[in-house]
């Protein structure tokens, strides 16, 4: 699992295609409705760069956009594939059938 | 013009940090303004408490600023350990337990030590860089030494000159923790052989484990006397919390890249 919820965001916002910081936290504006704090951000940044699950691509200008690594990728997919299972087993639970 | 919250920004995180990071993170916080300053400092606080995670200049250097980070917390829990019960009538058996702490803490450092390369470039180079790094603490020590042992004061010295030479004495002492501490965590790849993830964990479980036992040592040292000293219980608490920290960061390592 990975250390808390700013990375597992940091690493959906990246799926799609690298992304600088600014472009990072619009898209987990657009995710989930709320921006990460400044700190935050570069935090999980530093962290998840740190692990091997994203890397720098040489960008236009001063900032340099960063982008998921095939470790990144996967470690994504088994994070959202187990969120996806809780999520099913909750609702089911519930006795909410799944949208 | 320089605005506080780019004061903040590169007062508050480390260098490396900063050179990778510092300029975004700043962008960033600018537009969200002072209230992006609480966040700021919590994660200031979380990425020095993770050295690890710094970007490395060199292979082996986020192992060797763990071991640093987990020195210092163990050095400073010695030194704060030593400074309190130096003078008040601490139990012996604390006493004896300070001393297998401080026994274990030159095992510790031994074992997270790098070693020069054998040649004499290198061993020139370590004997430079901890000269000057170690010059203020020996000369503040030494002073001290010759000034109690070579009949500079008189007998029984005024109050304020007792009192000096012993904060010159601690000081000294204090500044050694930091001074080894610096040069482990810059020691270069072209100057020293680092030790191995084994080797370096090894000795962070030692270290660790002092700080903690240090941290514990003080908490009881703060209840056992006649009255509660809340200076002892306070270092004892950040030792412990800071010996925690430095053990997360070692247990982070494996899962950390280009190390």
């Amino acid at each position: 699992m990975l250390a808390n919820d700013a990375q597992v965001l940091v690493l959906c916002a990246l799926a799609e295609g690298p992304l600088h910081g600014y472009a990072i936290n619009a898209a987990i504006e657009q995710l989930v409705g709320e921006r990460l704090a400044a700190g935050s951000l570069y935090g999980a940044l530093a962290r998840l760069e740190a692990k091997g699950l994203i890397e720098a691509v040489d960008g236009v200008g001063r900032q340099r956009p960063v982008r998921l690594t095939p470790q990144g990728a996967a470690l994504l997919e088994r994070e959202l594939r187990a969120m996806a299972e809780v999520s099913r087993t909750g609702l089911r639970r519930l006795g909410v059938s799944p949208a | 013009m320089t605005s506080c919250t780019q004061i903040l920004v590169r007062l508050l995180y480390p260098r490396p940090y900063l050179d990778r990071w510092g300029e975004d993170l700043y962008d960033a916080a600018r537009s969200e303004g002072w209230r992006s300053w609480p966040n700021l400092v919590a994660s200031a606080v979380a990425i020095w408490l993770q050295p690890a995670i710094w970007p490395p200049r060199h292979r082996g250097q986020r192992t060797a600023r763990a071991s640093a980070m987990v020195l210092a917390v163990a050095g400073c829990g010695w030194f704060i350990a030593n400074l309190l019960t130096e003078d008040a009538d601490a139990d012996p058996g604390l006493r004896q337990v300070l001393r297998g702490c401080a026994a274990a803490l030159l095992v510790g450092c031994g074992l997270v030590t790098p070693l020069p390369h054998p040649n004499r470039t290198a061993l020139v180079a370590v004997v430079r860089r901890s000269t000057r790094y170690f010059a203020v603490p020996v000369v503040l020590v030494a002073t001290v030494v010759v000034t109690v042992h070579g009949s500079v004061l008189p007998r029984i010295p005024p109050v304020p000159i007792r009192l000096a030479v012993v904060s010159l004495w601690w000081i000294g002492w204090l500044l050694a923790v930091g001074a080894g501490s610096r040069v482990l965590a810059n020691l270069g790849p072209d100057t020293v052989i680092a030790p191995s993830r084994r080797r370096a964990g090894a000795g962070g479980v030692v270290l660790a484990a002092v700080a903690v036992i240090t941290g514990a040592v003080l908490l009881i040292f703060s209840f056992s006397g006649a009255r509660f000293d809340p200076f002892a219980a306070i270092c004892g608490a950040l030792t412990l919390v800071f010996g925690g920290a430095g053990t997360a960061a070692l247990c982070e390592l494996p899962s950390l890249a280009d190390d």
